[in-house]
């Protein structure tokens, strides 16, 4: 049976080389730009949108809109939860290829669990599909 | 979330600070790190443990041969957060002030 449960999860071999790949991170931790629109954390129900962030944001321009978890620490330091810096660092030193162009941020607390299954995750999946150049995505959640 | 981006040919691997979600959730691949919500990849002003936990995530990538594997980090909350404090008081110059001074 553990068998059975297994063969649900989709799973995608890795067969590229890493110093040649695109990575895209993808964080449920409310990350957007400041001129973004924020997360919506007024609305009990929770926000199912999210936000596409360039490669070459300048990580001072990224802020967190949560109210789920103390951010105090990603407000010190994005790269806690949104390491584009780290990333950088690690294209500068040919671990991997590049950065994807681009990077998702979503607020990963809904009560809407069907409208975030079926509605944003493959929106976001979309998104990171087509145009991303993504090789393999960091994702984060619970 | 992991699973529809999966689906479409990509691979993928979460980082995880909740060991029970992730086991509930089974993603393709998954590196446990036992951090605080929020610091998914460590702590400020901590780049090394940050970049660390993005090779352990991306090598389980290139490594994962089977579906659900999931790995745990090999450094404590504690260690990240006494190396954490260490690189921003050098960052602010004290350790040198206190070399300097004595």
């Amino acid at each position: 049976m553990t068998t059975l449960a297994r063969k649900c999860v989709p799973f995608t071999p890795f067969e590229r080389e890493l110093a040649k790949s695109n990575i895209a991170i993808v964080t449920a931790a409310g990350v957007h730009l400041r001129d973004q629109e924020p997360f919506n954390i007024a609305d009990e129900m929770g926000d199912l949108g999210f936000r596409i962030i360039p490669p070459d944001t300048d990580t001072a321009q990224l802020m967190v809109t949560h109210h789920h978890y103390d951010h105090t620490d990603a407000d010190a330091d994005i790269n806690v939860v949104f390491p584009l810096d780290a990333l950088r660092e690690l294209e500068a030193d040919k671990v991997i290829g590049g950065l994807a162009r681009k990077h998702v941020g979503y607020m990963g607390y809904t009560m809407q669990l069907k409208a975030m299954y079926e509605g944003t995750a493959p929106e976001i999946a979309n998104e990171i599909d087509k145009g991303s150049r993504a090789d393999a995505v960091i994702l984060t959640g619970g | 979330m992991q699973r529809a981006v999966e689906q479409r040919g990509i691979p993928t691997v979460s980082i995880s600070v909740a060991l029970d979600v992730t086991r509930h959730v089974k993603p393709p691949r998954a590196v446990f790190v036992p951090f605080m919500m929020g610091h998914h990849f460590g702590v400020p002003f901590h780049t090394e443990l940050q970049r660390h936990i993005i090779r352990e995530a991306l090598n389980l990538v290139v490594e994962a041969r089977e579906s659900g594997e999931v790995r745990s980090l090999a450094v404590t909350w504690a260690q990240a957060r006494r190396q954490g404090a260490a690189n921003e008081r050098a960052a602010r110059g004290e350790t040198g002030a206190e070399i300097t001074g004595a």
